[in-house]
């Protein structure tokens, strides 16, 4: 029982167990804020590839696309393993809008089959009633259809006189207008809707020549503007419809007089046939079935496909994991960093726990002494300290993870103000105000046990409060404009979109990635307190009673 | 075995004539002895040098009887305590508590030992610091029950505790700490602490070494109160006077114990 009493009253009145426990707090802190931080960017990169690509792909070898594609995307739509098949035409090009010209992945879908397959709708910007409104048109029907989702038709739909060209739908960042308000939010405002974009791009022949035309074309209307979340895909990809962009890149179908070969004159009545190419047939695998087994049940497929049109090179079959591969290898290796980085970390927490507990047993020797000599066990001093080890574990990582829970569900906001505040500001002085309440408060939990300490701890933080309110004062009034600008010049950038792939720092904790370090916290505080405690239990009784 | 300890002693006594205390038992008291100490040796190393600090210690304390140990600093008084006490071991001889010596149990039976059958007192009180005076004279009651055990005595370790610093003079001052008591109130708060358990055998190492004239005084008029109350009291001091109250002085020279004629 004197155990309890003793762990009890040494956890308030030690200074040196407590800043232990600090260390043990901020360790189990860091590791679950960086360990929730990778892991929610390796989920999100995962689920964002997987759903930008669609399952498994079946991909052109060659830019110029394959042929009797709708022959395959049949054929492939027809196994049990798969649910839903879309082709999808993609091509390098440029987009100019109001004078300003981007390089852009442009992609023609056909946006009903693409939505079931891929992530597309809801990414989509603006809804139906904004863009509608934008145009000035009333819409027809009713339902929460978004506007864009079908674009060619609605964008004809609609028909007023500015838009009677194909519509276009440009990823956020596309649009150079765009900037994040102060809650990282878009604004309808500066959207590129009801804008028109030229399109070049530059058509192939079968063979991968520039085709005889030049440069094709296209003037298209912005008819929404889509968020994925990943910045560069938000940065690079235009969407606008399947025929569209397959007949701007002359992958259409064509009929032509046929010539005979060796002549070169004309065969009278037959007709030669450019077959139809895509580049891509994306497919959603079925329910119940594996990614390997839906990649294989279409490898099979596109092989028997490629029996039976020899003269065609065959597309190659890849999973959403293939594609990503290197992305997502590449995060998997920083979480083993990060793994690495805990075992470091606990191995810290474990070092600091002994040094002070060693300091505490050297400090107690007397006690221990005294323990004995009234009657406590060796075992029962080893447990002492063992015990007091798991209480400073404890609380040490129940305050960690109190910290990392609010730092990393705020990790979003801490960065918009660190990116906007880094400098002098009045926040500073709003800072100094509560620093000094906080100093009261643990001025005067360390203090109360001597009055005096408590009385100068209480003077010193109401200084800070009065000049941290003077402080304020003085900021809000005149410093605001200094600041603003220090602001600007120091500002700091924790989570730059431009070099990660999303716009938002993941801000979710997993329980159990949090319990599992949280016990980890408490195993090393134990472990640290285990030489000190063995070392304690050991000592000799006379000698610990006759210790100075 | 110990029937054998104790007649071997006193046999070896009588045969070598050495002015070895014979202690033979106050007249009208029956029986073995509660506590017997036979053949004791010590020895301590220090930088290569062999310290015999007990050389051969005989003692018999019968129960209720008040025995002060007389001897120069650094004549192993502390040394002969802390080996009645079971804090430490020696090279050679027995220590007996109600026929059984000690040194032949289990650890985990001397640390019992200690908690249940003796209480020390020390000359520098040896109190905790962290825990107020109350807590202080609970620890052994606390050491002595496991943590489940405790809701169920705690009421009744409480109750003796507070009985005892009132019978220390300390009811006030219970909810005190160490740091905030004399040096003669610390040491009532030791000799209540020693008694928690109601030992059989207290041990006392110069209660009084650390106090003035007059807190002395006061000290032994309570540790003289005990006795009379029937407490058995093995005392170790340098100073005669702290000792004439006691039933029996013997005085520790050159490593053994010799009686009062010697
Ligand atoms: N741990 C030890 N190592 C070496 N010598 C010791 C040790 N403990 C005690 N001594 C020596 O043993 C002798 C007896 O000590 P002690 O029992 O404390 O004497 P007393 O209590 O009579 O003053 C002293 O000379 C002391 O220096
Ligand atoms: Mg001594």
């Amino acid at each position: 029982m004197y155990k309890l009493t003793l762990i009890l009253k040494y956890l308030h009145r030690k200074l040196g167990p407590m800043f232990a426990a600090l260390a043990v707090m901020l360790c189990t802190a860091m590791v679950i804020i960086v360990i929730s931080v990778m892991g929610g960017f390796l989920d999100l990169l995962q689920t964002s590839a997987r759903q930008l690509t669609g399952d498994v792909s079946v991909m052109a070898r060659s830019m110029t696309g394959f042929a009797y594609y709708e022959e395959l995307a049949e054929q492939i739509e027809e196994l049990p393993e798969v649910s839903a098949v879309s082709s999808v035409v993609t091509t390098f090009g440029m987009i100019n809008l109001d004078g300003q010209t981007m390089g852009v992945n442009i992609m023609g879908i056909e946006p009903t089959d693409f939505s079931k397959i891929v992530r597309y709708e809801d990414t989509l910007m603006w809804s139906a009633d904004d863009v509608y409104d934008r145009l000035g048109v009333q819409r027809e029907g009713s339902g929460a259809t978004p506007a864009g989702f079908d674009l060619h038709a609605q964008a004809m739909a609609l028909k007023p006189a500015s838009i009677d060209m194909p519509g276009v739908v440009i990823g956020v960042e596309v649009n150079p207008w765009h900037y994040r308000d102060k809650q990282g939010q878009y604004d309808f405002g500066n959207s590129a809707v009801q804008q028109e974009a030229a399109i070049t791009v530059l058509p192939l022949t079968e063979r991968g020549a520039p085709a005889e035309i030049g440069p094709s074309y296209l003037k298209a209307a912005v008819i929404n503007e889509f968020k994925s979340g990943l910045y560069d895909i938000d940065k690079s990809q235009v969407f606008v419809r399947f025929e569209v962009l397959q007949k701007l890149l002359g992958m259409d179908r064509k009929e032509s007089q046929a010539f005979d070969p060796e002549t070169g004159d004309e065969i009278p009545g037959a007709t030669s046939v450019k077959q139809a190419r895509a580049s891509e047939i994306v497919v959603k695998g079925a329910e119940g079935y594996t990614l390997a087994q839906v990649h294989s049940a279409i490898q099979r497929t596109v092989s028997g496909f490629a029996e039976a049109h020899p003269n065609l090179v065959a597309p190659a079959v890849r999973t959403w994991e293939q594609r990503h591969a290197q992305f997502i290898n590449a995060v998997k290796n920083e979480k083993g960093m990060v793994t690495f980085l805990f075992i470091i970390i606990s191995i810290v927490a474990v070092v600091m726990v002994a040094t002070t507990f060693y300091m505490t047993v050297l400090e107690k020797t007397r006690d221990i002494g005294v323990l004995r000599a009234v009657g406590a066990s060796q075992v029962g001093i080893m447990s002492l300290f063992l015990g007091y080890g798991l209480a400073v574990g404890v609380v040490g990582s129940f305050l960690g993870l109190a910290l990392a829970v609010s730092v990393v569900w705020h990790l979003n906001e801490i960065q918009f103000w660190l990116a906007n505040h880094l400098g002098v500001s009045a926040h500073y002085a709003w800072c100094a105000g509560g620093g000094a309440l906080i100093g009261a408060v643990v001025g005067g939990a360390i203090g109360y046990p001597k009055r005096k300490t408590l009385r100068n701890a209480m003077i010193l933080a109401t200084l800070l409060l009065l000049i941290g309110l003077i402080g304020a004062w003085v900021s809000l009034d005149q410093v605001e404009d200094l600041a603003y600008k220090l602001n600007h010049a120091i500002s700091f950038k924790m989570w730059d979109p431009q070099t990660y792939f999303f716009d938002r720092i993941p801000d979710k904790v997993k329980f159990y990635d949090a319990l599992f370090i949280g016990l980890g916290a408490i195993l090393s505080s134990v472990i640290g307190a285990l030489i000190p405690a063995i070392f304690a239990a050991r000592l000799d009784p006379v000698e610990a009673l006759r210790y100075e | 075995m110990n029937e054998n300890n104790t007649t071997s002693s006193s046999a070896s006594g009588s045969q070598t004539l050495d002015p070895r205390p014979q202690t033979p038992a106050p007249p009208g008291s029956p029986g073995s002895p509660l506590l017997n100490v036979t053949d004791l040796h010590k020895h301590y190393h220090i930088g290569g040098q062999d310290l015999h600090v007990l050389q051969g210690v005989d003692l018999d304390v019968q129960q209720g009887e008040w025995v002060a140990v007389l001897g120069a600093s650094g004549s192993g008084k502390s040394t002969l305590l802390h080996l009645i006490g079971g804090l430490d071991r020696p090279e050679q001889g027995s220590v007996s508590f109600e026929g059984r010596d000690i040194f032949k149990l289990p650890g985990a039976a001397i640390d019992r030992y200690r908690n249940r059958h003796v209480g020390f007192v020390f000359q520098s009180y040896h109190l905790l610091p962290e825990l107020t005076a109350l807590e202080n004279v609970l620890i052994g009651a606390m050491i002595r029950s496991s943590i489940l055990g405790w809701p169920g005595r705690r009421g009744e370790a409480r109750k003796r505790a507070i009985e005892l610093l009132n019978r220390v003079g300390l009811g006030e001052r219970m909810g005190h700490r160490p740091g905030k008591l004399s040096g003669g109130e610390r040491q009532r708060v030791a000799i209540a602490r020693a008694l928690v358990n109601e030992p059989d055998l207290l041990l006392a190492d110069e209660p009084t070494g650390n106090l003035d004239t007059d807190t002395g005084k006061q000290i032994m008029e309570l540790i003289a109160e005990l006795h009379q109350q029937g407490q058995t009291i093995v005392m170790v001091t340098h100073d005669l006077e702290i000792a004439a109250s006691a039933d029996r002085r013997l005085w520790l020279r050159e490593g053994a114990l010799a009686g009062e004629e010697g």
